[in-house]
């Protein structure tokens, strides 16, 4: 789950992680107060999870209420990215002498993690290294010995960084390795990480991938997602029931449906490529039951854009009865409108096939016709 | 003979108990997979589809000789079982449970590294050999004998996939589903090089999907000639464009450029992979290797 940078700054603050002055604000008044406690000028930053939100002019620096409010409403709601803005995060502007890089990734081939520290920061990763690959250096970290400032201090002497100065640097680096780890993080990078005039260490921003699957022992990731709104909470309350839902495109026509993720992302490319417009990813799992299949049909129904539903599925783990009398349920109990295209095949096939004949419903044996029809009607 | 596993591949099944793990053991067991033991803790002493269960792997090991796991225990204690695995110098060791914290993973699979194990996942269908052994959840009929390996890092699509090579009369030699998530055991190069020297195996499909850079690393042995076995690959995910979401696998989060459906599709065609639109395009390709 990518965070919001409201959100993984408040896991960086949390170990220590300097950061400046602010809070979040989705109405105008509330940015005002904001803006007033922690004085002018401030900075002005919509929260969407990735994205450059400074190269797409949508981050401002204000002076004063008039200019706040202006730029306020300009903000918020505004589409960024194909994402809308709906929390803005105003914060202290700080004068700054210089921008810094530093990151912890996974390293999926090679299972370790890694850490990336450059003396030039503030663009993206990939423009430093192109520009200024003698800037950056890179470390390799086992996941047993940990992160030991000793070789943070060997890094950054590597890129001319040394004595008192080092020591700063070595204790954010310390920070957020500790944030990296207890917080079963994917990727923490603070870009830029600021030195103020008055010699200060800041992150600036924060950009914070968590591992869903550590939400059973990590309470913050519950947190963030109950608290977060918009197409996000639908794709909550579908995670909850154990269904994956992600919409890829709003105006999308044909709800998707499928039993696995590979082969639910198959089959909307397949749709794409026939020409159709699918909506949405939705993935029912390994072994979903009837009550499973019922609220991925439910989930979809959240959908307004829809014209039909394609359901793609290869039973494996899954049974195809079981998914038979999840559609049948639907249909009797959400008084659905429009029509369901049905592909099911393996395991108890048969089974399957005849519960969804008794309910008038023909079911495809090849993905290729299910989506031929799914497309053409 | 055949690559990692064959007819006479002695397997444990951790978390035999389970719905999951006794339904998966009939089913294996009516495949033909020699299943010699199962183990959950606490359970010792009783019978599963006429198995016998132990507390651990290493009393098991006192009564049967074990060459390989298959490991369906619950993702917070999943971390335990593969250890315990890795112990026992057990390989290959096949995760199939889902969900399991990335950290975690990424420590056995380094441990397993170390010690030369393979593991298969975690959250994978598992292995089969056609005819021989299915060490999996795999439907075993879908599968027939034959000269093509599948490689894949989804579960439902190699089943589909495998179903359109035997529908159009290709027999697999091999089908390893290494798993979804980010992390795992083996790797689409490492699987590749294995296949690379098994005399079974005449040509191989790759079945990749956004997000990671095997397929790339892949790519990059055929063009050093490391791999010469004539491949067909395709891309799950390829019209999507929505950056920075999970489909499901963690693993198909995209993290800058690298992992793109563009940068993989690049990679396969400056290698001269034929790259298939639709997966029922795959049996016609190999068909003209």
């Amino acid at each position: 789950m990518f965070l919001y940078e409201y959100e993984g700054k408040a896991l960086f603050q949390s170990m220590g992680i300097p950061i400046p002055a602010g809070k979040i604000a989705d109405n105008i008044e509330d940015a005002l107060k904001v803006a007033e406690e922690i004085g002018y000028p401030v900075v002005l930053k919509p929260q969407i999870t990735g994205g450059r939100r400074g190269r797409a002019g949508a981050i401002r620096f204000i002076d004063n209420p008039k200019e706040l409010e202006k730029n306020f409403k300009e903000l918020i709601n505004l589409s960024l990215y194909g994402k809308k803005v709906e929390k803005i995060l105003i914060e202290k502007k700080v004068s700054i002498k210089h921008e810094y890089y530093i990151s912890f990734l996974l390293d999926f081939s090679m299972a370790r993690p890694i850490m990336i520290f450059s003396s030039e920061g503030g663009i993206e990763i990939e423009e430093i290294a192109a520009k200024y690959p003698q800037k950056m250096v890179t470390l390799h970290i086992d996941p047993e010995e940990g992160l030991q400032p000793y070789m943070v201090y060997e890094a950054l002497n590597n890129v001319g960084i040394i004595g008192k100065k080092a020591t700063k640097f070595v204790s954010i680096a310390m920070r957020l390795w500790n944030a990296f780890s207890k917080y079963d993080l994917i990727l923490a990078e603070i870009n830029p990480l600021a030195e103020t005039t008055d010699g200060e260490l800041l992150a600036l921003d924060a950009r914070v991938i968590a591992d869903d699957n550590a939400e059973f022992r990590q309470e913050y990731i519950r947190e963030f997602k109950a608290r977060r709104g918009g197409i996000e909470s639908i794709e909550y309350k579908a995670r909850e029931k154990g269904i994956s839902f992600v919409i890829v495109d709003e105006k999308g026509e044909i709800g998707v449906i499928g039993n696995g993720a590979g082969l639910t992302m198959a089959t909307v490319d397949v749709l794409k490529l026939l020409g159709g417009k699918p909506a949405n990813f939705l993935d029912i799992g390994g072994g979903a039951r009837a009550d499973r299949v019922l609220a991925a049909i439910q989930t979809l129904l959240t959908v307004k854009t829809l014209k039909k539903i394609f359901i793609n599925i290869f039973g494996g783990i899954t049974r195809c009865d079981e998914v038979a009398r999840g559609i049948v349920e639907a249909i009797e109990k959400l008084n659905l409108r429009i029509p369901l295209i049905v592909r099911l095949t393996g395991t108890l096939e048969e089974e399957g096939r005849k519960i969804l004949e008794s309910a008038g419903i023909k079911a495809y044996t090849k993905m290729l016709e299910g989506a031929k029809k799914a497309v053409e009607g | 003979m055949t690559i990692l596993v064959n007819r006479d591949t002695r397997v444990v099944v951790q978390g035999i108990t389970g719905r999951e793990g006794s339904f998966h053991t009939k089913l294996m067991l009516e495949y033909g997979t020699k299943i010699v033991a199962g183990v959950t803790p606490g359970k010792g002493g009783i019978e599963v589809h006429g198995i016998p269960v132990y507390d651990s792997i290493k009393s098991a090991m006192k009564e049967h000789e074990i060459d390989a796991s298959i490991v369906f225990v619950p993702a917070k204690f999943a971390p335990s079982a593969v250890y315990e695995a890795i112990d026992a110098g057990l390989s290959p060791i096949v995760v199939i449970t889902e969900g399991i914290p990335i950290w975690e993973t990424m420590r056995f699979v380094r441990k397993a590294r170390q010690r030369n194990l393979v593991i298969i996942g975690p959250n994978c269908p598992g292995i089969i050999v056609p005819g021989e052994t299915k060490i999996g959840i795999m439907p075993g009929h879908i599968f027939i004998k034959g000269d093509v390996a599948i490689i894949s890092r989804s579960g439902t699509l190699t089943y589909e996939v495998a179903q359109l090579c035997t529908l159009a009369g290709l027999g697999q030699s091999i089908v390893i589903g290494l798993g979804g998530d980010p992390i795992r055991g083996l790797t689409i190069p490492e699987a590749l090089r294995m296949l690379e020297n098994d005399p079974e195996t005449k040509k191989i499909v790759i079945i990749g999907e956004i997000g990671g850079t095997e397929e790339e690393e892949a790519a990059e042995l055929v063009k050093k000639n490391e791999i010469t076995k004539p491949i067909v690959a395709y891309i799950a995910g390829a019209t999507i464009k929505r950056k920075g979401v999970s489909f499901g696998h963690a693993g198909a989060i995209i993290l800058g450029e690298k992992g793109k459906p563009e940068s993989k599709i690049k990679a396969f065609k400056e290698a001269g992979i034929p790259i298939a639109k639709f997966p029922h395009e795959i049996p016609e390709i190999l068909k003209s290797l």
